[in-house]
């Protein structure tokens, strides 16, 4: 694990954590958001110090609820797929995955 | 004041008759037509509009009894879905897309008798301070074209400011309502988590997001929030807490927050007028006392993580597959994301993605992610216990008044600090309210009218928070505050 104020992303790292978002960026932009991902980290870096609190979860209190498991009725298949780029026999078509 | 500008009389003129909702809705129209140069509003639906008044005018001379906003138009931050028209977030990748649905929010304005005549320009898909990260142009400051409305709501609060609608909704994830409202002179209200559904707000950073009504009086923003509020089964983090506006007018206990007035990057004339605002508030009966949250200003920390970090997990939906832009340059499934992702989201979107994604990835998921969230339970701990000393927070809304178009845009870090002081209020779950100071801040002019006048006075305003849930006291306090001059008008 890294400390908050050590690590220095580099062109490289921005370049995975773009493939890993999957957004094709080019070499100009990567160096400027490597830039600026450093300059957002000095701010982060002003995080809490660890405390005592532990993280309890991503939403607040009011909202970790539980609701029933039942379905209801939802946006209607053809709606759903009107606003599709690609699309076929009632399925949204995308790009071939397998080629045989 | 024109009748569009506050909208408790236009519903009260339209449910007596005496003025028509298609009368309210055509003057609407003109006036957005007539200001369309300050990029509030991205679509108008006159069509829509038009015939959803003549069926209130209808109904009414059926005799049928009409709702608390009959005929009051409303202008909608285009990040919230409204069933047939454009929803683009502001964002390329969007663009042309029509929801297929209204958002809860919008429905119940619409059952409200409320009349959605136009989509407001917003940072796309809500990030960023300024309206400048639109696709489609950036709004202007209705007081100087030169300089920004703030953001990301920034349409609305034009749309407001500039008299074209008495009410536009936003959203607010770290202060998306608060701060334009603010660089624009009118009352911005951010609810509780949980009080207005968010089902239909194309989400950013769900635990943060909330919609909320900006206006030009505290009494509108109560109207719009009894018609808003309350709890939906399609959003399972709605709360159902009733809304009780009765509790009797009492003394309040204010604290003002040391470390945000301590704030090196405070403008000497905000920090006057919280004091302006506690002298004004002492005077009408309440204890103000100054308190200490050490930890405040590390509020801006905790929310660019956890917010990039929901937003790098809410954004992946937009992949060129079920809605919108895609991009295949023909090279299979794989190079089609990349190619619509990287092509379709604008730079700040794309930055804060990145800032998630990283947040989130094995090696720096502890030091970040988890680090933010554990921050989240100790600011919030920490407020609880103030919230046993005080009833209501005071605080500066904004640091500085609206700044130049283009001057923070290459600077992500400083734009980024225009919310240092709202942020707290979404990391907490909050509610809070921003109202327009007595003073602002005179400034040469910077935009095309520069000529008209040799000084424009930039507002500024004050923020006051309440312990969650108390959504109802909060605005009881600030109909007081606005009572004694920080108001609109004033």
């Amino acid at each position: 694990m890294c400390a908050v104020h050590e690590y220095r992303p580099n062109v490289d790292d921005v370049r995975h954590l773009a493939r890993l978002a999957r957004m094709d960026i080019p070499d100009q932009q990567a160096r400027r958001l490597t830039r600026d991902l450093a300059a957002i980290l000095d701010l982060v870096a002003g995080l809490p110090a660890p405390g005592t609190s532990t993280p309890a979860g991503p939403a607040p209190d009011a909202a970790r609820v539980l609701t029933e498991d039942r379905p209801r009725p939802g946006l209607p298949h053809e709606r759903a797929l009107a606003a599709a780029p690609q699309r076929g026999d009632g399925l949204f078509l995308v790009p071939r995955v397998i080629h045989r | 004041m024109t009748p569009l500008e506050t909208a408790q009389p236009l519903a009260a003129a339209v449910r007596a008759g005496e003025l028509s909702a298609e009368e309210v809705v055509s003057a609407c129209l003109d006036r957005l037509r007539a200001r369309r140069g300050l990029g509030a509003v991205l679509h108008v639906d006159e069509q829509g509009a038009l015939e959803s008044a003549r069926e209130l005018d209808l109904l009414r001379r059926r005799g049928e009894t009409l709702g608390a906003l009959a005929g009051v138009p409303v202008a909608v931050k285009d990040n919230i879905c409204t069933e047939g028209l454009p929803t683009t977030c502001g964002s390329r990748l969007l663009e042309g897309w029509r929801a297929p649905y209204d958002a809860t929010a919008v429905r119940r304005l619409r059952d409200a008798g409320a009349v959605i005549v136009a989509k407001t320009a917003c940072d796309e898909f809500g990030m960023g301070s300024s309206t400048e990260r639109c696709a489609f142009g950036p709004a202007r400051h209705p007081l100087d074209t030169g300089r920004v409305p703030g953001g990301s709501s920034g349409g609305s609060a034009v749309a407001v400011a500039d008299g074209q609608v008495p009410i536009a909704l936003g959203s607010d994830t770290g202060g998306s309502v608060r701060q334009p409202a603010a660089l624009c002179g009118v009352v911005g209200f951010k609810p509780t988590y949980g009080r207005v559904s968010r089902y239909g707000l194309v989400a950013y950073a769900s635990s943060l997001d909330q919609i909320g009504p900006l206006t030009r009086t505290v009494e509108d923003a109560a109207a719009a929030m009894r018609v808003l509020a309350g709890p939906d089964p399609n959003d399972a983090t709605s709360i159902d807490l009733p809304w009780d506006e009765a509790a009797p007018a009492r003394p309040l206990r204010v604290g003002i927050l040391r470390e945000f007035l301590d704030a090196p990057e405070l403008h000497p004339r905000a920090a006057e007028g919280v004091e302006q605002a506690a002298d004004r508030l002492r005077a009408d009966g309440a204890e103000i006392e100054t308190v200490s949250l050490p930890e405040a200003l590390r509020a801006i920390a905790v929310y660019y993580v956890l917010a990039s970090a929901e937003a790098s997990s809410n954004l992946a939906r937009f992949d060129g597959v079920r809605y919108g832009r895609r991009i295949d340059p023909g090279r299979g499934l794989a190079a089609m994301y990349g190619a619509t992702r990287g092509g379709g989201f604008g730079e700040e979107v794309q930055r804060r993605i990145l800032l998630g994604t990283f947040a989130l990835s094995a090696g720096h998921r502890e030091a970040f992610y988890r680090r933010a969230l554990a921050g989240r339970e100790q600011l919030r701990r920490q407020l609880d216990e103030l919230w046993g000393r005080c009833e209501l927070l005071l605080t500066p809304t904004v640091p500085q008044p609206a700044f130049a178009l283009g001057e923070k845009l290459d600077d992500p870090v400083s734009m980024y600090a225009s919310d240092l002081f709202t942020v707290l209020a979404n990391v907490a779950g909050a509610p809070a309210i921003s109202l327009p100071c007595p003073r602002g801040v005179e400034a040469p002019p910077l935009g095309e009218s520069a000529d008209a006048a040799p000084k424009v006075t930039l507002p500024l305003a004050v923020q006051l928070m309440a312990p969650p849930g108390d959504d109802p006291g909060l605005l009881a306090a600030a109909r007081r505050l606005e009572a004694r001059g920080f108001s609109v008008e004033a």
